[in-house]
């Protein structure tokens, strides 16, 4: 067990110190000296001169890297060329806009998976099962950047429901909650049906029913807790499309989160800040998924006989 | 064979004869006709107009072309990529091994799109920038599948017998284990074909696709979100061509991984469908 843990904390930090290198290495592949994409033609010399010795950009490569993963561990992302603001407090004002984002449609997935996916699973085969995995494969397949706009023409244009875009207060999050929820719903739902109709034809499932037990007691109290466990295994890949799925709900919504800097970023060439943002995205995905194994690690005791 | 998945092979037909047809000028995607800006569809205009008023039946044709060429030429280079390097990662070990390993493991660190989005910015728009991106993205899917897929065939016997017969390795690895583990890579890289419109359509969106007058079904949203309450069609079209085509790979992913019996795609870390779908 602690074998395990070391050694996937091991993992994890060769891989944060991997992303931190991509990342780094980000800023070389633009096109031409990143310097002048980045001031315009007209800036003079000397600015040039003093932005390049300010990123660094005028040491050996490998010393950059260092230097930067330097930084990094400092919690040091450099300034913003735009606002001239550190790059660190740009990213701490942004993020609890895509936490609350992010947590707001999780919940939302939930509250219509579970439901939806024993429902259909309790109900096999039957009308019921067949229209709400249906609606489910529609759900996954429906872009979000389509969803979107059309949830704001129905509810904000036509039926006035909701505001249009910003976040002015809890009916604001509504709209961007469900467009980034539904996707996550409908795989939730597919994932759940299937795993607890596994879990339904176990013995000790038909134990607890011979005990006499209520339905809601069976599937609730024994079925669910282990029908589970893989849905929570799947749930941190989907939470990395969630992070990437953000991006783009808060461009529709103008949603004030790190997808909204991320690409104002990329259309102001604040290259900084750019990196900052997808640096913390991917690392925020890499603890998620630590913490995932982890808590799998403690609701499945077989995994921990399997690493002993 | 049921209904849906007629529909579904009829639509992906669909949307492959109007990709290769669209290079053919049926009609053409760029012509303005300023007399009908934002004209709602009616007879005689199957779809209606966009903000310039060109006609979004010719520019949804030359949408398909967009992602077509872009969805396919993406697999193809993430396929061809990902599994030299699982294959060869499995079969070799050794520092290669570990390296590979280490490789694979930092790029699936990146959720989902989000690094493709920032190559794609940095590179600048533009359609190979965004195969580019997409690919430098894609690879490690099929990398970690045809690893996994490589090491638990590596050990059978004929390819021990092919081996004691003192076979080169490049021929091992074609012709003896690559027909093994092609059943689930091809099973991945149909998903990942629904995967890569989504995405071309998700860069389009965000303005780091293609660049217009070239159409995409992504930034047809993106114009389209603008006029959303005096001309909705604008944006109702391309969603329901890219939802449309999505839904009828998926559906034929979902048919051929029952047809092949792929049981476990990703090992146990890989959802059912695609991860980009999300996105």
């Amino acid at each position: 067990m602690l074998n395990y843990l070391v050694n996937r904390l091991f993992t994890s930090i060769i891989v944060v110190i991997g992303v931190c290198s991509i990342v780094f290495l980000l800023i070389h592949l633009v096109p031409g000296d990143p310097v002048e994409v980045m001031l315009g033609e007209s800036a003079s010399p000397a600015d040039r001169e003093t932005l390049r010795r300010q990123l660094g950009l005028d040491q050996p490569l490998h010393r950059q890297w260092l230097l930067y993963l330097q930084d990094v561990a400092r919690l040091d992302m450099g300034m913003s060329i735009h606002s001239r603001r550190p790059v660190t407090s740009l990213l701490a004002e942004r993020l609890p806009a895509t936490f609350i984002l992010a947590v707001a449609s999780i919940v939302v997935a939930v509250l219509i998976a579970i439901p939806a996916g024993i429902m259909a699973a309790l109900r096999k085969n039957t009308l019921y099962d067949h229209v709400s995995m249906t609606v489910a494969m529609v759900g996954v397949a429906i872009p979000n950047f389509w969803l979107g706009p059309l949830l704001v023409l129905l509810f904000s244009f036509y039926l006035g429901w909701f505001p249009v875009s910003g976040m002015t207060g809890p009916l604001s999050l509504v709209l961007p909650a469900v467009t980034l929820g539904t996707a996550l719903a409908a795989l939730q739902s597919r994932m759940i049906r299937a795993s607890l109709l596994e879990v339904l034809g176990e013995n000790y499932i038909v134990a607890a029913r011979a005990r006499g037990l209520g339905e809601a007691r069976v599937v609730l109290g024994h079925a669910m807790r282990n029908a589970l466990l893989p849905v929570t295994t799947v749930l941190g890949a989907q939470l990395g499309a969630l992070l990437t799925g953000a991006v783009v709900t808060e461009q529709i919504f103008d949603w004030p989160g790190l997808g909204l800097l991320t690409i104002e970023a990329i259309q102001k060439r604040d290259y900084p800040v750019l990196q900052g943002c997808i640096l913390l995205i991917s690392i925020i995905y890499v603890i998620i998924n630590l913490l995932t194994d982890l808590v799998y690690v403690v609701l499945d005791p077989r995994v921990r006989l399997d690493n002993e | 064979m049921n209904k849906p998945v007629y529909l579904a092979v009829f639509i992906t037909a669909l949307w492959l004869v109007l990709g290769l047809m669209a290079g053919l000028e049926l009609s053409d995607p760029d012509r303005i006709d300023l007399g009908r800006i934002l004209e709602p569809p009616a007879s005689g205009s199957l779809l209606g107009y966009d903000d310039l008023g060109r006609s979004i039946a010719a520019r949804l044709v030359a949408g398909a072309r967009t992602s077509l060429v872009v969805a396919l030429t993406v697999v193809m280079i993430s396929a061809l990529v990902g599994t030299v390097v699982g294959i060869t990662s499995a079969w070799f070990g050794g520092w290669w091994g570990r390296i590979s390993v280490m490789l694979i493991d930092i790029f699936m660190a990146f959720p989902g799109l989000l690094l493709a989005i920032a190559l794609a910015g940095i590179l600048g728009p533009g359609v190979s920038n965004a195969i580019i991106a997409l690919a430098v993205v894609g690879w490690v899917g099929f990398a970690r599948l045809a690893r996994a897929q490589t090491l638990s065939v590596r050990e059978r016997d004929h390819v021990l017998a092919a081996r004691a017969m003192g076979t080169r390795t490049p021929v091992i690895l074609v012709k003896h284990i690559l027909p093994l583990i092609l059943a689930p890579l091809i099973v991945q890289a149909t998903f990942d074909i629904a995967g890569a419109v989504i995405a071309e359509a998700t860069l389009s969106f965000l303005g780091l696709g293609v660049q217009p007058p070239a159409a995409s079904w992504g930034s047809m949203i993106r114009d389209g979100v603008r006029y959303m309450l005096s001309a909705p069609h604008m944006v109702v079209a391309p969603g329901a061509a890219i939802f449309l085509v999505v839904l009828s790979i998926n559906i034929l992913g979902d048919r051929l991984r029952d047809r092949l019996d792929v049981r476990m795609l990703n090992g146990r870390r890989e959802p059912a469908a695609p991860r980009e779908t999300l996105a």
